[in-house]
């Protein structure tokens, strides 16, 4: 988690992920943002997050977004 | 044959009573799949062979992949410890099958279509030390660049675990050649299309009525508008040193309308021929001339090929490994507000130039991509100091005027990168840029505007592009079709007598043994 956390804060240091819970549904984080984070998931958890997997649903907050790279993690 | 032919037409009738009348319900599919080898074989008698041994590498790779899949889940039922390495392991496999398949079917499509380029550009090279290879020149074959794609899509899910593949070949042969799609697309995806395909309809009335009134619509489209303006548009760009820059101009504005009227019309008579089948295929364009940016005409237009980019290649290139670091040293060197945009920039640089060749084996059409994917990518860019002038200037995004002044903007910008497929080749386009920037003149005379239309068929022309601008108005706010089901029976068939009245009198018939579309070419 805390690596993942590290990855959140590099790519926007200007945003509180540890208490934001609709980054995506209020547009703080856009398609761009959403697209750097995928890909830097994807390398740093070897996990490949599909891309119907990109909703706020999954992206809305971080805790969110663990929990799918957990389940990624299992589906393997 | 061609979709705009009285064959078609009859080739249709007898489709229809086919389906509908000789078949039964259970066996419907095999009508649609006699239709389609049939109606492949009279458009391009050389072809069948190269869709043939498409079909068949991808329906062995499909169940391959497939049988794979099966395999590791059974054997991470029997031994759930080795779940991680097992799916590692397969993983592996299926992606070996799916590598060759798509290289075979691909290398296909290279070889025909963009080989002749390939061993010229190879020519200038070797020319230097004095020895040079012939210039193939295959006859590519109709619909080949579609259903490629299509095929690779198909394969692509299968291995993504997104669909089961098709053991029945015939059944997978009907989804890749489905005579609709064939010609001119629309990529079309297997989930959507397969249960559409496979399950024999009855004939159903408002499927009927809707199906001829979109083949009507189609037919005007292409018939009335753009087999009047190719000429006018080909006399410019044929003959554009004679022109000043306005005419030119005009000639731009001329092929972005032409292109259409023919695209958009050729996609209304094949999906309303699918649609009396009770087929729905793909939709490619919403109404892409009402855009406020290049990137959303580009979600208008085209839509099939774009969402194939999108999800084949700009999605997996943009969160791959290479686009992950990418964006880490853009952060380094430019900040994280720039540095974010890199995964996507490297993506599209990649999918634009793609784009581009694959419309066509030569430099204008890899420099059209490459100019699309700079406007793109630089608005993308600039966006944060464009808002900021925005503020300044007390524009109201949302306000009316703003939008329409986007809308011409957009249409302006469309209509100028037509320098590049516009002219005959690419010495030519750079030419013709040329002379749009240096060559100002107001046009001399009638001639100048609309060569070789008298003034009677130019208001006849400007009638029916004014028809075809406020249809799509009105589909813009609600679907036409519907809307015009609530009128009157009188109303209603006011409207479809002028359109055959409009397409017979103002309409060109037999145009050329391809139909003259232009996305036939690509």
């Amino acid at each position: 988690m805390e690596q993942f956390m590290d990855i959140l804060k590099e790519l926007r240091p200007d945003v509180d992920f540890e208490n934001e819970k609709a980054l995506m549904d209020d547009g703080i984080l856009d398609s761009f943002d959403i697209v750097s984070l995928i890909g830097e998931i994807n390398d740093a958890f070897d996990v490949e997050i599909p891309f119907e997997d990109m909703d706020p649903e999954n992206f809305n907050s971080a805790e969110a977004i663990w929990q799918l790279i957990q389940r990624l993690k299992q589906e393997g | 044959m061609t979709v705009n032919s009285l064959l078609f037409l009859a080739f249709l009738a007898g489709v229809f009573l086919l389906y509908y009348v000789l078949c039964p319900v259970k066996y419907r599919w095999l009508a649609l799949l006699a239709a389609s080898v049939l109606f492949y074989a009279l458009a391009c008698l050389a072809s069948p062979l190269y869709l043939l041994a498409v079909s068949v590498v991808i329906w062995i790779a499909g169940m391959w992949i497939d049988r794979l899949e099966q395999e590791c889940k059974e054997k991470i039922g029997a031994d759930k410890a080795m779940s991680a390495a097992l799916k590692k392991e397969y993983k592996g496999k299926k992606k070996g099958v799916l590598i060759t398949a798509v290289v075979i079917s691909l290398g296909i499509l290279l070889v025909l279509k963009y080989g002749g380029f390939f061993v010229e550009l190879g020519n200038r090279l070797t020319a230097l030390a004095g020895f040079t290879l012939p210039v193939p020149d295959f006859a590519v074959p109709l619909g080949i660049s579609y259903y490629t794609l299509i095929a690779i899509g198909y394969l692509v899910d299968i291995f993504k675990g997104k669909i089961r593949a098709q053991k029945n070949y015939a059944k997978l042969l009907l989804f890749l050649a489905y005579f609709p799609q064939m010609t001119q697309g629309p990529i079309n995806r297997y989930q959507p299309m397969a249960s559409q395909l496979y399950e024999g309809h009855r004939f159903d009335y408002h499927n009927f009525s809707f199906g001829c009134q979109r083949m009507l619509w189609g037919f005007f489209k292409k018939m009335v508008i753009a087999d009047n303006l190719q000429p006018v548009m080909q006399a410019i760009f044929a003959d554009f040193e004679q022109y000043g820059s306005v005419s030119c101009f005009l000639g731009c504005v001329y092929a972005t309308v032409w292109m259409y009227a023919d695209f958009s019309g050729y996609m209304d008579i094949v999906a309303g021929a699918s649609e009396l089948f009770g087929i729905h295929i793909a939709e490619n364009f919403t109404r892409p001339f009402f855009s406020r940016s290049l990137a959303e005409y580009w979600r208008r237009w085209h839509i099939s090929l774009g969402n194939w980019f999108r999800d084949y290649m700009f999605y997996p290139l943009a969160v791959s490994k290479p686009a992950a670091k990418f964006g880490k040293q853009g952060r380094k060197w430019f900040g994280v507000r720039v540095g974010k945009l890199f995964p996507s920039l490297f993506a599209l640089a990649f999918v634009w130039t793609c784009t581009g060749f694959w419309h066509d084996a030569s430099w204008r059409y890899i420099l059209w991509g490459f100019a699309n994917g700079v406007i793109i990518m630089g608005a993308m860019v600039l966006e944060p100091y464009f808002d900021r002038a925005k503020k300044a200037l007390h524009i109201r995004e949302e306000g009316r005027a703003w939008k329409i002044f986007s809308m011409i903007r957009t249409f302006l910008l469309v209509c100028l990168l037509k320098v590049f497929p516009g002219p005959a080749n690419t010495a030519e386009s750079l030419r013709f840029m040329g002379k749009l920037i240096t060559g100002f003149r107001l046009p001399a005379g009638w001639q100048e505007i609309l060569p070789g239309v008298g003034m009677g068929d130019a208001a006849l022309l400007a009638v029916a592009v004014v028809i075809l601008f406020v249809v799509d108005i009105i589909q813009e706010r609600q679907p036409v079709r519907e809307a015009l089901a609530k009128r009157p029976a009188a109303v209603r068939w006011v409207c479809y007598l002028f359109l055959v009245v409009f397409i017979l009198c103002v309409g060109r018939f037999q145009i050329s043994s391809s139909g003259g579309f232009a996305y036939a070419q690509f």
